[in-house]
This record gives structure tokens, sequence and C-alpha cells, in this order.
């Protein structure tokens, strides 16, 4: 009853954002990580890599995107997600609860409803494991693990 | 005086409506990237290389055991620098208690947690192991005690040990490491007040010289890990030069001390078992909820200790020895204090540097309450060291810890086994040691 589904996307920022029109190709790289757990079956997961041509001159960041569902008001294993030195991250966590999200370390607040997402948006400049609790349950609902 | 503190802290804990599942950590959120394996392996080959080197070559006589010469550094004694002390600690502890009760309630910004966490719980006892023993002086109720008459009744201490020091150590860590709200300001000044009630409680009952030794665990814990330090005190209060470690060896085998040096690697240990996937994966659900990881630090340091009384045994035995594993245990038991003190080095070391940064911006506004005695207040935590020096760090302080041990075990089997068996009785504290070097890196490399 309790499911988890995480997705993880690193994308290259600019394909969001900048021309791509033009012969610039940005560096992308795409994971996917699906983990549908229905009473103790376990997730599978698939990933899918595109490495990026050396020749080419990058237009922006990466982007590190990190979407966490909760069910029940919580998760059904806490994982823990890499993340690129310096990188640009943004974090959704959607769920069935009302409560306060933490990340420690950058210190970073936003509140999920069921009815709201909460969104973190930062640049991964401090290397280190942080955690994502949910404040007022005290519940640890992932981490990130921010390495050069 | 032990039960009722942790009745307390267990009808407080009820009080603020903890829910079951739970966060650890008493400050913080961050922690340190995984060890990489080129560390790891680098760690774990010279403390193999070291060992072997170590049964051959080290000496044939027992050498520290006459404990150390001490060399005067001041010929008078150091009154004004303890005093000094004594008055920060004071002051700290009057910081924990009314910022807690009245600041606000968030641990980066009330001066409590970090007070607690960091400076009385980290930084004391590490500067300690270099500089001497800090705790002496700073401990608060070691001061509040000064104006206790009572006389002392060192039996008491014969009778009891260490063991409700040891408890109170356990009761600390597990507020640290399991309590879902030891960051919780309001929590931390509860604790320190029925603390100080429990050791003024002490002090009145055995005396405050036995009451400390008997009841703080403190005491204990900061007298074990400044043995390892080149400057101490004599009896006239003169600041002395002795050798590293050499303190070590003679320190008094209270009852009860083999417990506590297990419970000081244990706890470490288990906080970092505790937050690996691995550990994660084994509790499943029950991961976070605070029955479960009081078990698992309970378990961890109970398998410890197991390990620690079985490689004793086989001391005895393969020294062809009369005594009792447990002799033997309380014997060694002070080799065990560079791992534990290599252990929490390893661990909490960027906690210092880190989060130890929050001592400027709070005491600045030590009530969260907007004001800036200091100008520090917005101060931000600079995270200034790379993760390879971090690394480095690591890996040296555990390799480093492992060989100091290997030395005084070496040199205690000397002592008190027979000279021709002793290198033989070397292998089980040797077995022993590697394991649990190896377990130190390990945690450190699964992060």
């Amino acid at each position: 009853m309790i499911f988890l589904l995480v997705t993880t996307l690193l994308v290259g920022a600019c394909t969001a954002t900048a021309d791509n029109s033009t012969t610039t190709t940005a560096p992308t790289t795409t994971t996917t990580t699906t983990t549908p757990a229905v009473n103790g079956t376990t997730g599978t997961t698939t990933t899918a890599t595109t490495a990026d041509s050396t020749t080419t001159t990058t237009t922006g960041p990466v982007v590190t995107v990190i979407d966490i569902v909760l069910a029940g008001g919580t998760v059904e294993r806490v994982q823990r997600f890499d993340i690129p030195l310096d990188s640009a991250v943004r974090v959704t966590i959607a769920g069935d609860v009302a409560d306060e999200i933490h990340l420690h370390g950058y210190d970073l607040h936003a509140d999920v409803t069921p009815q709201t997402e909460a969104v973190l948006e930062f640049d991964a400049t401090i290397p280190g494991v942080f955690e994502i609790e949910l404040e007022g349950s005290g519940l640890l609902i992932g981490e990130l693990q921010v390495a050069p | 005086m032990i039960r009722r503190f942790g009745f307390v802290a267990l009808v407080a804990a009820l009080i603020a409506g903890i829910p079951a599942p739970a966060l650890a950590h008493g400050i913080g959120g961050r922690a340190d990237l995984p060890v990489p394996v080129e560390f790891f392996l680098y760690g774990a080959g010279v403390v193999l290389v070291v060992s072997f080197i170590a049964l051959a070559v080290l000496w044939p006589e027992p050498r520290l055991q006459d404990g150390p010469r001490l060399r005067p550094v001041t010929s008078y004694p150091i009154g004004g620098p303890a005093r000094v002390l004594a008055a920060i600690g004071l002051v700290g502890l009057f910081l924990v208690a009314v910022a807690g009760l009245f600041g606000v309630q968030n641990s980066s910004r009330n001066v409590g947690p970090v007070l607690v966490w960091v400076a009385f719980w980290l930084v004391v006892p590490f500067l300690g192991a270099f500089v001497g023993n800090l705790y002496t002086q700073v401990n608060p109720w070691r001061t509040l005690g000064s104006m206790v008459g009572t006389e002392e009744r060192p039996e008491l201490l014969e009778r009891f040990g260490v063991y409700p020091a040891a408890l109170a150590l356990l009761l600390f860590t597990w507020m640290e490491l399991i309590s879902p709200d030891g960051g919780q300001p309001r929590i931390l000044a509860i604790a320190s007040l029925v603390y100080t009630a429990y050791m003024v409680g002490m002090m009145v009952w055995v005396g405050p010289s036995t009451g400390l030794q008997i009841g703080d665990a403190f005491t204990t814990y900061n007298r074990l890990l400044s043995a390892i330090s080149p400057f101490g005190r004599d009896g006239d209060g003169r600041l002395v030069r002795r050798g590293w470690i050499r303190a070590l060896p003679v320190l008094p085998q209270w009852r009860g001390l083999t417990v506590f040096v297990v419970l000081m690697i244990g706890t470490v240990s288990y906080d970092g078992l505790s937050s690996t996937g691995w550990w994660r994966n084994i509790l499943g659900s029950a991961s976070g909820a605070v029955w479960a990881e009081t078990l698992g630090l309970l378990l961890v340091a109970a398998l410890i200790g197991l390990s620690y009384w079985a490689a004793s045994w086989a001391a005895a035995k393969l020294a062809e020895d009369q005594r009792s594993a447990g002799e033997v245990a309380a014997s060694f038991a002070h080799t065990l204090v560079p791992i534990a003190l290599a252990y929490a080095f390893a661990h909490y070391f960027t906690l210092v540097l880190f989060e130890g940064q929050l001592l400027l911006s709070t005491v600045s506004d030590p009530f969260g309450r907007g004001w800036d005695l200091f100008g520090t207040a917005d101060r931000a935590i600079s995270y200034w060291i790379s993760p390879t020096a971090i690394w480095y760090v690591q890996v040296t302080a555990i390799v480093g810890g492992h060989m100091t041990a290997v030395m005084l075990a070496h040199d205690r089997a000397l002592a008190i086994f027979d000279p021709v068996r002793a290198v033989r009785s070397q292998y089980a504290m040797l077995v022993l040691m590697v394991a649990l070097t190896s377990l130190g890196l390990t945690i450190l490399a699964a992060g």
C-alpha cells in the first residue's frame, strides 16, 4: 500500500531554455530510476545514459532533477541521489501530506501539501551527504550525495 | 539517580509528542562523503603491514608501564586559566538552559545545540587529547561541587566503579544519535538541568570528587582521551610535560572501565553504520523507528564488547595465563582508547570545523531573537576543506589510532604475561584491533 515512485532525471539545462537549433550540442545525460513497489514487490530500475560529444561547447550548467513522491506521508525506502558538485539542482517533492521539507546543510525549506509540490532549487556547491527531512514528522525521505 | 535521569528524559520526550520514526543526529544533517575505495585500500594495507612489522620488531621489554616522567612547564600552579575555563563552563551551562527554555526552537539558530553537541561533546575532548584535560576545569558540575561539603566516600567508587557514568554516557549518546529531539533546544535545556540535579545529588551523596568519578560520564570520557596528551598537571597544579600516551597505561582500572571504553567505540560505530544504506535495508520498514535504532545501538555495542571479551579470553589462553577474560579485558581497556579517539575524530572532526562555525553566529544571537552582540550573527558556514583532504585526515586518524593501540597492547602484554608467551598472546589482540580498524574504515567507505 505504501509505494514509492522516484524519478531522477539528469538533463542538460539548455535543452529547456537555450536555443536548440544552433550547432552547439548540450551535454545530455538522462538517468531514469523508477521504483514502483507494490506490496513487497521490489521495483525495477532502468538507466539510460547518453554521453555528450567531447568537441561541443557547453551552453549551460547541468541541471539535476529529482522527484520524490510521498505515499502515506513517507517513502518506502530512503534513497541516496548522486549530484555532481556545482550543478544546478531542482528537487520536487509531491505527496499526500502537509508538512515542511528541510534540506539540511544547504538549509532550505519548502512546504508540501496534497495539492502543491514542494520545490527546492539551488546550486550544489557544498560537497557531502545531506538529509532531506519532513520537519513535522521528523522522517528522513531522501539523501543527496554531492560529490566532485 | 541515573534511573531518574532516564525516566525524566523519557517523560520529556513523551510530552513533546514524538512520533515513532525519527531522524537521528543531535545537530547537523550534513555527513562526509564516503571514503573512496583507493583510500580504503591504502588504509587497510598500511594497517596490515604495520601490524605484522609490529609483531616482529617491537621492543622485548615493557617500556610504558612505569608511568610518565613529568617535566614541569610552569613553576607555579596554573590557577588563572583554570578559573577562566571554569567560568566559561558555568556560562555555557547557563546559556544552554536559558536559551533552550526561552530562545527560538531551531537547532542552528539557538546557541544550545551547538554548545552541547559541538563545543562540549567534541571540541573539549578533542582538544584535551592534544593539550591536556580541559574538562577538569570547564566542568560546571565540578565548579558547583566545590560548594558541596560532603566528606568523600571513596569506598563507594570501589563498589560502583564507573558503571553509573557508563550508563549516563549511553543515555547521552542515545540523545545524540537516536532521539528525534536531540537537536531541540528545549529538550537539551531540560536534559542539562536534569543532569545538573543528578550530578549535584551524586556529589552531595558521596562527596564531590567521588561523585564526579562515579557518576559523571564526561569526567571519565575526558580523562581517558586526555591521557593521550603530552601535557598534564601535577599534584600542585603546575603544568607538566610527559610523553604522548604515557598516562594511558597508568590510568586507574576502575570497575566498569571496560564497559565504558567499549561504549565509546560502540556508539560511534553505530552512528556510522546507521547512516549506511546497508543498515537501512536490514531494518527495512523499522528503519528510523526509535525502538529499532535503540536496539541497534545496544546490539552494535554488545557485539564490540563480545569481540573484545573473546580476544581477551584468547590472549589469556595463548599466554597460558590464569587470569580470567574479564581481568585481561580490564587490564587492556586503556589500549582501546586511541581507537576510540580515532573513531570519534574521523567521524566528527568535520562537524567541529563546519557546524562548529555556528558558534560564531549563535553566540552573537544566543536566543535567535535577532540580536547581534558581536557582529557575527549573520555569518554563514564556510565549507572550506575539500573532500580529499577530509578523506586523508579520516584514514590517517584510523590508521594512527590502530598503530598506537597495537603498541600499547604489546607493552601491556609484556608486563602482565610470561615474557616468553606474551608475544603469542598478542595475536588475539592484534586480530581484534585489525578487525576494529577494518570496521572503522569500512564504515567510512560505506558512508
